[in-house]
């Protein structure tokens, strides 16, 4: 049926959308302390409601050609998922404590093997925390969607993971490249379907050059410290400061670059009918917000510190004397105590996840959208509504206590 | 009354440019959507079935019960204002919502600490069974891992030395015969085996298996064979009930469940880590009452005086010079019901001694031969 001739919406062929994001990391500051500070009276509940709101936020403020996404999960689909996941961990938790009563060898080989079935779980609940995201997106109207089996594709993650273990990390580029295949290949949107036309070869040039940069850079690190003298045996203190620091720098750089790159080459690959995506991520974007967090962090760690001096001084008048290597002594100290480190603890991991929030995820997110074009974008007007159920919860909630999917 | 709205009809991803048309030709009950661009209706939607969405962020978005699911009307901030002025009624419907997403949160808030709770008091319970159902061979071999642990953290290099290796002297047999005559006639799972071993920390415990151990710090603050026979008594009651084993297993449920429940393993470790304290705090009063009764129920079968645990641990806690007897009284608090427990007179208690005066000149000086450490060296 040729629908695509409307006179509302006149085909301009070969016409290029934008994708914009009218996010900020202040207004996203502003949606989650609220939600971290709830955190504390519902004991933990309220991070499905938080979430819901997250997401939210991220669709409602993504402008693909003009129109807006919008996402229709709610927190309780979240709270339900999460629920049906402990069916699942309980028991894991029993034959946790089991294993460790065994000796030492079997215990070993308990540990590993519920490690594995945990990843492997994990690929399933990612598969499905997919499908559940997308089948809760909406855009001028209509649904995504997402066929395919999340057994298949946890299977296949397993078994990709296997080689990438046996390869020493070599088969990753082209793990990623399948498994991003096998998602696109079963996503649709309303009743027209994505695919992905990368070669398996497509991140070879992505990765290589920033694999053997990497390399080389190394290599030319350790040349120099053992070239300037360094007593490896007993390297001093500013040595290994200075080592440990260049190798972070490097690594993160590395990762960066890497990201853009990767994330630019997977996501070009994908078509839908006669239109395409066209991303490019910059790598430069993501360094600046990566020197912003490192700035944010330090910030933030030394006022962290300055607290923890002023606390410790009062505790110390208590515990002056303790034996250290006594637990139950340790143990001993008031419970107000306890209360204020339990306090101090998660008010740490409250400013961590919310920088990492609203400079990391959101900066990423940001980047992407703003590198995204959609080639032949009005060949998208002629979808029409699919078969647009929602997808059952239960990965989202396994996903949830596996901590896999971010948005 | 007319707004610029952008509409999709959830059947195509044509968006249009419409307005929105209430109270058009007197129509009060059905609103009108117009296609600009066509300048005709393109949808008539009832005014009873709108339904105002969360979703939205800055912009505000409108949809319909008895159209396609995906049917939106997406509003401008600007012109929100207008159609909030004109159907208050959508905000207060999304406001009652709002109110019921709050009860839920609530209920499920309670649930969770209700749950907790029950799991708080009934552990302690549920330990029992589960010991029950341990194998004594099982928590022996587990015994002797914990046993090297504890040896390690306790004993530094060359772990925790005996005072009396030789276990046909005069001590460690009169030791033997105690423990004999105090476990005789009690279903004690494993044979319980007592090591005096050297330490500058003064304390007595039980592992799960029945190795119980008495440090030399604590022998040395030790003045009567009542006192000696007393403590190891009650030592001797962790091991028939299984305390130790209890403990491991309402601790190592404990933290994993919390963790689960409370989400993410490591932002709320914290709270699993706080609980397992609770827990256990409440776990160890409830067990050093029984050992305490095991004590004084041995003190019929082995004639010893009881509350003279009671007398030992208020010497220790006396030298409160010695911070590290916080060690002892944590694991051990000392409370006025307990010595009253303690106290309760038991058929057949003897006056008699539980040790002959050689065997207890044998046994408080069983680790002068080793060198042992100023009690206070450990001391900043």
């Amino acid at each position: 049926m040729a629908l695509s001739g409307d006179a509302r919406n006149p085909i301009e062929p070969g016409r290029t959308a934008e994708v914009t994001f009218a996010g900020s990391g202040f207004s996203l500051a502003g949606l989650l302390i609220p939600g971290y500070l709830l955190m504390l009276p519902t004991l933990g509940v309220f991070r499905f409601w938080q979430l819901t709101a997250k997401r939210r936020y991220y669709w409602s403020r993504t402008f693909i050609d003009g129109d807006a996404l919008e996402y229709t999960g709610n927190a309780v689909q979240l709270l339900i998922g999460f629920l049906l996941a402990l069916v699942v961990f309980i028991p894991t938790a029993g034959i946790y404590f089991w294993i460790g009563t065994l000796d030492q060898d079997p215990q070993y080989a308990g540990y590993l093997i519920v490690a594995a079935v945990l990843y492997f779980l994990a690929g399933y609940a990612e598969y499905r925390a997919r499908r559940f995201r997308f089948t809760r997106t909406l855009w001028r109207g209509l649904r995504f969607s997402q066929s395919g089996s999340a057994w298949a594709y946890a299977v296949r993650r397993l078994l990709w993971s296997i080689g990438v273990l046996a390869t020493a990390g070599l088969a990753y580029p082209f793990m990623r490249i399948d498994l991003f295949r096998y998602a696109w290949n079963n996503t649709q949107y309303g009743d027209r379907s994505f695919r992905f036309t990368g070669k398996w070869h497509l991140l070879i040039g992505a990765v290589l050059p920033v694999a053997l940069l990497f390399a080389v850079l190394s290599a030319a690190g350790v040349f120099v410290a053992i070239e300037s003298g360094v007593d490896w045996n007993r390297p001093s203190n500013a040595e290994l400061t200075i080592v440990a620091g260049a190798a972070f720098i490097l690594l993160t750089l590395t990762f960066l670059f890497g990201r853009a790159r990767v994330t630019s080459r997977l996501y070009s690959a994908v078509e839908i009918g006669n239109a395409g995506l066209s991303v490019r991520v910059s790598a430069a974007r993501l360094v600046g917000q990566a020197i912003l967090y490192a700035i944010l962090l330090t910030v933030a760690g030394f006022l962290a510190l300055l607290l923890i001096g002023i606390a410790s001084k009062t505790i110390e008048a208590r515990a002056a004397g303790l034996d250290h290597t006594d637990i139950s002594a340790i143990l001993s100290i008031g419970w107000w105590q306890l209360g204020a480190l339990g306090l101090g603890y998660l008010a740490i991991l409250g400013v961590l996840s919310l920088l990492g929030e609203a400079i990391l995820a959101l900066g990423f997110w940001k980047a992407v959208a703003r590198g995204t074009r959609i080639n032949n974008a009005d060949d998208l007007l002629s979808v029409r509504r699919g078969k647009a159920e929602e997808s059952a919860v239960i990965g989202e909630g396994l996903a949830d206590a596996l901590n896999v999917g971010a948005y | 009354m007319q707004i610029p709205a952008r509409f999709y009809d959830g059947l195509t991803a044509q968006p249009i440019n419409a307005l929105f048309k209430l109270n058009a030709r007197g129509h009060t009950s059905l609103a009108a959507i117009e296609d600009v661009d066509r300048d005709r209706d393109v949808a008539h939607w009832p005014v009873n079935k709108l339904r105002l969405l969360p979703n939205g962020g800055k912009q505000t978005i409108l949809a319909c019960d008895d159209q396609p699911p995906g049917a939106r009307l997406v509003f401008a901030k600007k012109e929100a204002v207008q159609l909030r002025e004109t159907l208050p009624g959508l905000w207060r419907e999304l406001r009652r919502k709002g109110w019921g997403q709050a009860r839920i949160i609530s209920l499920a808030t309670i649930t969770l600490a209700a749950i907790i709770a029950v799991y708080v008091f009934g552990v302690p319970l549920f330990a029992r069974q589960i010991v029950g159902l341990v194998p004594p061979q099982t928590e022996i071999a587990l015994g002797a891992r914990i046993k090297q642990q504890i040896e390690a953290a306790w004993g530094g290099t060359n772990g925790l030395e005996l005072c009396d290796p030789n276990t046909g002297s005069l001590a460690n047999q009169a030791i033997a015969r105690f423990v004999r005559q105090v476990t005789d006639g009690t279903e004690t799972p494993f044979p319980v085996r007592v090591a005096v071993v050297d330490s500058d920390i003064p304390n007595a415990f039980a592992l799960p298996g029945g190795q119980t151990y008495y440090f030399s710090a604590l022998l040395k603050q030790t003045e009567s064979p009542d006192e000696f026979a007393a403590v190891l008594a009650h030592e001797i009651g962790h091991v028939v009930h299984r305390h130790g084993m209890q403990q491991l297993v309402s601790s190592a449920g404990t933290g994993l469940l919390i963790g689960f429940i409370l989400g993410d393993a490591t932002g709320l470790s914290v709270g699993a880590i706080l609980g397992a304290a609770v827990i256990n705090t409440k776990f160890s009063r409830e067990a050093e009452s029984e050992a305490d009764e095991f004590a004084r129920q041995a003190s019929a079968r082995a004639p010893f005086n009881a509350v003279a645990l009671a007398d030992l641990l208020d010497r220790v806690a006396e030298d409160d010079e010695d911070t590290a007897s916080f060690a002892l009284l944590s694991t051990h608090p000392l409370t006025v019901e307990r010595r009253e427990a303690l106290r309760q007179p038991v058929e057949g208690a003897g006056i008699e001694e539980p040790f002959s005066a050689e065997e207890w000149l044998a046994i408080s000086h069983m680790c002068d031969g080793l060198n042992i450490k100023p009690t206070r060296t450990k001391k900043k």
